[in-house]
């Protein structure tokens, strides 16, 4: 791991990060194997004891320290006190870093991010105007740009206190996701008909900047990379324009990225290209509603980890009750976690989730997801 | 009149293709022509606006053609709109739209605004990240029959709750419809925080919105 340095801690946080590793061995004793374990057993296609869970945490975190968003997004040690005490609390098998995968790369590019006190961070503006601006801008260096380096930190402290034993998660941004967040979504998807060179080559400079990330948020010891594309499956845009300017950028992504083991997210239904997306090079790739998992798991299962997400984020995690939130989780096993190969999502958990329906959760994909499935 | 079917059809082509450049000059033309902007409106840019909502629907067209199509159609209602007269014009029924406070996510927003407007609503858009009591205060100087609000992310759907409320606080939530949409909402959502209904997308907003409507004036 090159050029991260070391986060020093306060006594008193010490003591607290002392007391919460304490409880989360404690999670990780009470089941045979470890969610590390069970993600290589995942990885290789055999069957693990149960289901590996992935909980969608993010801005969540900051709740369990009672913090608001913006402090675990500016400060590295209050996000890893937020990450370690959520883990501590649910006893899930990830742990998520860096709540916002959107700003990592794009504010160091040059966009202008307004952080309100206790909500998402968002563009000002978008940076690139123009097709002429393209040309201006820069790929960052990963470890001297902007907050980068502390994102680095966050994921190496954890991979060093936890890494060996707990699945250490960052969600990233793809290159799609970067060039939406880079000319905004309305804008490019106008380029794919009016000014579709300037797509190529903004693409290609994403391409890069997604690449450059996350190796070096990969070589920083996170266990599983997931870079993520906004808005850029065919219901969105069409399968042509699909094929044509997002498909091969993600592809060239994977492929470098694939000796790193690393995953691939396509936001919204893939059903039409479940294949090509699991032929790019992803270890594993992510499945969201309204996606056929049916179809998923017939064609590609076996071939690529199927990260299934239960829900598409929000929705039943904010208003459901706990009922609502276990059956969705059984019906989502059923489909994906026969033979293994699977993992199982929780969408992204909304940042003032209840307790209960966080737990309704991860307590059935426990009891519904062991080995072998009865369901 | 050959003058007025090449404009109307020009201007139901360019909103197809989504060409802007164009159709304002084909609504200046029409108004040199004599013809009514009304006519221009409904004959025209709804028209190829109903045809993009078809080849939506049938997948055909994406988001991409929706987004050039409104722009078109913006573009030319920018001319036409001011030449309305008020009197004789019937619509459906007036409806707020935004994307919620905190939130800068229009592409839905904007989808769902051209298809209002194409079934002759009259559509009164806020923008993206907008106060939950600007939807109530719009709703009030209007008379709105329908508030419709979009939310991108989790941290921000809160604030369509919010909007329920400050409706209730100014007394007209009674007097109206409310919608919502957004990836992280849902059905269970929208019946949680107390909004009449909600939309996977625009063309079941539209559908929804009609059904609604017609049960409040008792059809």
């Amino acid at each position: 791991m090159t050029g991260i340095s070391e986060l020093e801690f306060a006594a008193d946080d010490r003591i607290k990060i002392e007391k919460l590793m304490k409880q989360i061995k404690n999670n990780v004793a009470q089941e045979r194997i470890t969610p590390v374990e069970r993600l290589r057993i995942t990885e290789q296609f055999k069957i693990p004891d149960r289901a590996l869970m992935s909980l969608a945490s993010m801005e969540h975190n900051s709740r369990a320290i009672g913090a608001t968003i913006r402090e675990i997004l500016k400060d590295p040690k209050k996000a890893i006190l937020a990450d370690l005490a959520t883990l501590a609390k649910y006893g899930c098998d990830t742990v998520t870093c860096y709540a916002d995968p959107h700003i990592i790369g794009t504010e160091e590019i040059g966009s202008k991010i307004i952080y309100p006190e206790d909500s998402t961070a968002i563009f000002k503006e978008f940076l690139v105007k123009e097709p002429r601006d393209i040309s201006k801008l820069v790929i960052p260096d990963p470890y001297k740009d902007g907050k980068i380096p502390k994102v680095l930190q966050i994921i190496k402290f954890l991979h060093d206190k936890i890494g060996e034993e707990v699945v250490v998660w960052q969600n990233l941004t793809g290159p799609f996701g970067y060039a939406g967040d880079l000319r905004g979504y309305s804008e490019i998807m106008k380029d794919f008909i009016l000014h579709p060179e300037s797509v190529h080559e903004l693409m290609e400079f994403c391409t890069d900047v997604a690449i450059t990330i996350t190796k070096a948020v990969k070589d920083a010891g996170a266990t599983v990379t997931i870079p993520f594309d906004a808005m850029a499956a065919p219901e969105f845009v069409g399968k042509e324009f699909y094929m044509k300017f997002i498909f091969p950028y993600e592809k060239k992504t994977c492929q470098t990225l694939k000796p790193l083991g690393t995953y691939f997210a396509i936001d919204g239904d893939t059903t039409e290209i479940i294949e090509e997306y699991a032929s790019m090079g992803a270890k594993g790739i992510f499945l969201q509603p309204p996606t056929d998992f049916s179809k998923g798991k017939k064609l590609i299962g076996g071939k690529v980890v199927l990260c299934a997400s239960m829900t598409k984020g929000g929705g039943e995690m904010a208003s459901g009750t706990p009922e609502e939130i276990k059956n969705i989780v059984k019906k989502t096993i059923k489909i994906v976690a026969p033979n293994g190969g699977s993992i199982i999502g929780s969408g992204v958990i909304p940042v003032n989730c209840s307790y209960e329906n966080v737990m309704a959760f991860v307590e059935a994909v426990e009891k519904h997801g062991k080995y072998p499935i009865r369901l | 009149m050959r003058g007025k079917e090449t404009v109307l059809k020009r201007l139901r082509d360019d909103v197809i293709s989504g060409i802007s450049d164009d159709i304002i000059a084909v609504a200046k033309e029409g108004i040199t022509l004599g013809i009514p902007a009304l006519e221009m409106i409904e004959e025209g840019l709804r028209e190829g606006m109903t045809v993009v909502s078809e080849k939506y629907d049938k997948k055909e067209y994406f988001i991409p053609h929706l987004l050039l199509a409104a722009d078109a159609m913006k573009a030319a209602l920018g001319v036409l709109k001011p030449l309305l007269k008020v009197e004789g014009v019937k619509t459906p029924g007036k409806i707020i739209i935004g994307t919620v406070k905190g939130d800068i996510h229009d592409i839905g927003k904007d989808i769902v605004a051209t298809m209002f407007i194409t079934a002759g609503y009259e559509v009164f858009d806020l923008g993206i990240d907008v106060e939950p009591k600007k939807f109530a205060e719009k709703a009030i100087e209007v008379d709105a029959d329908v508030v419709g609000s979009s939310a991108f992310m989790t941290t921000t759907m809160g604030y369509q709750k919010e909007i329920e409320r400050e409706l209730g606080k100014a007394g007209v939530r009674d007097k109206l419809t409310t919608i919502i949409g957004g990836p992280p909402t849902s059905p269970s959502y929208a019946k949680h925080i107390g909004a009449d209904d909600w939309a996977e997308n625009a063309l079941e907003a539209v559908e929804k919105v009609k059904e609604l409507l017609k049960k409040r004036k008792g059809g």
